[in-house]
């Protein structure tokens, strides 16, 4: 009883877990997300190991830095619900689509490994939900709404916004066919259920992806040539 | 090795894009550390302890119970075992901030001496 009431006021005392845990999808659910989010990685790393320019290295560890701290900092969307940050575009925007999965699949592997923070089984569902998506799906967004406004010189922050708030709904919708799929429960239900709250939580996603790069922009606007660095050094 | 990109350079050239110099600039990513640190911090107190998208929907359509308890368990929940409240969650925050800011650096750097050492 006493550990139960210890238990309790744990639970209270953090922020809530974030991340799927074991038990919530099937395992041929999980196995075949692993097996996507292992690809993906192993292409990352090669990518990465390709085009990537030494000067990014700093970045790449702050960038991941904050992702790990936004991602504990959960914020009330409406009626006893909470959001936070997934980062997979921020990271991508601040360091390519390669550097940007690789800082994700680390956050995203802490989290399950040193916090008990999404189950180990599921977890190559969870990077694929919350890292790939955006890194790779979101970034192809940013890029596409960037060239329409005129640049990504001009567009930066607002076609991130777009980008973040659409991987958050993207990801919600993936959650929900991977939860169905596994017949943890009804999948109709589910997809209305995750879409409708995270329309909202990804304008959280977007206010925090566009003020990080804003407060960049202001203070250290040469960390944003150091994507394009990489890639000149990759084209030389 | 120049530093201008190429003319599909996204940024226009001549744009002012040299690294502010100075010690401060240089170790910019400490203060980068720091802005990360107080995020955990200002989580650790202000945080809404309500539950999530994905855990509200799992409570709401009863599938919650079917969350297996971690078989390992290490720092789970934020907290550093044998404190409570904020100051451990702020300690778990700082030494989840380490841990991943050191496996993305060293990450980085392997894969930066790879390219060097397969141009060499």
């Amino acid at each position: 009883m006493f550990a139960s009431i210890v238990a309790a006021g744990a639970a209270e005392a953090g922020p809530p877990l974030l991340h799927a845990p074991d038990g919530f999808l099937s395992l041929p659910i999980a196995a075949v997300m692993w097996v996507i989010t292992l690809v993906v990685t192993a292409y990352a790393v090669r990518r990465t190991n390709a085009t990537f320019d030494e000067r990014a290295i700093p970045l790449m560890g702050v960038t991941a830095a904050f992702v790990f701290a936004a991602q504990m900092f959960n914020f009330q969307v409406v009626g006893g619900t909470s959001g936070h940050l997934l980062g997979g575009v921020l990271a991508a925007v601040l360091l390519g689509p390669w550097a940007g999965t690789l800082v994700m699949v680390a956050v995203v592997a802490v989290q399950g490994l040193v916090f008990q923070d999404g189950g180990l089984v599921v977890m190559g569902a969870n990077i694929f939900n919350m890292g790939i998506i955006g890194t790779l799906g979101g970034y192809a967004v940013y890029r596409v709404v960037c060239a329409a406004l005129g640049g990504e010189q001009r567009a930066r922050i607002p076609a991130a916004g777009v980008a973040a708030w659409i991987s958050v709904v993207a990801a919600a919708a993936a959650m929900a066919l991977e939860l169905g799929l596994s017949g943890t429960t009804d999948l109709r239900l589910a997809l209305t259920a995750m879409l409708s709250i995270h329309t909202l939580i990804g304008i959280g996603e977007a206010l925090i992806t566009m003020a990080a790069l804003a407060f960049i922009g202001a203070t250290r606007p040469d960390l944003f040539r150091l994507r394009d660095a990489r890639v000149a050094a990759a084209a030389r | 090795m120049s530093d201008d990109v190429g003319d599909d350079s996204p940024t226009p050239a001549g744009t002012p894009d040299a690294a502010p110099q100075g010690l401060l600039a240089r170790y910019w990513w400490v203060a980068g550390l720091a802005i990360a640190g107080a995020i955990a911090a200002l989580a650790a107190a202000f945080a809404s302890g309500d539950p999530d998208g994905l855990d509200s929907v799992a409570i709401e359509q009863g599938f919650e119970e079917a969350a297996k308890e971690p078989g390992l368990q290490v720092l789970p929940g934020y907290a550093i075992p044998g404190l409570d409240g904020t100051v451990s969650t702020i300690i778990a925050g700082v030494v989840g901030i380490a841990i991943v800011f050191l496996l993305v650096f060293l990450l980085g750097r392997l894969l930066a001496r790879r390219r060097k050492d397969a141009a060499a």
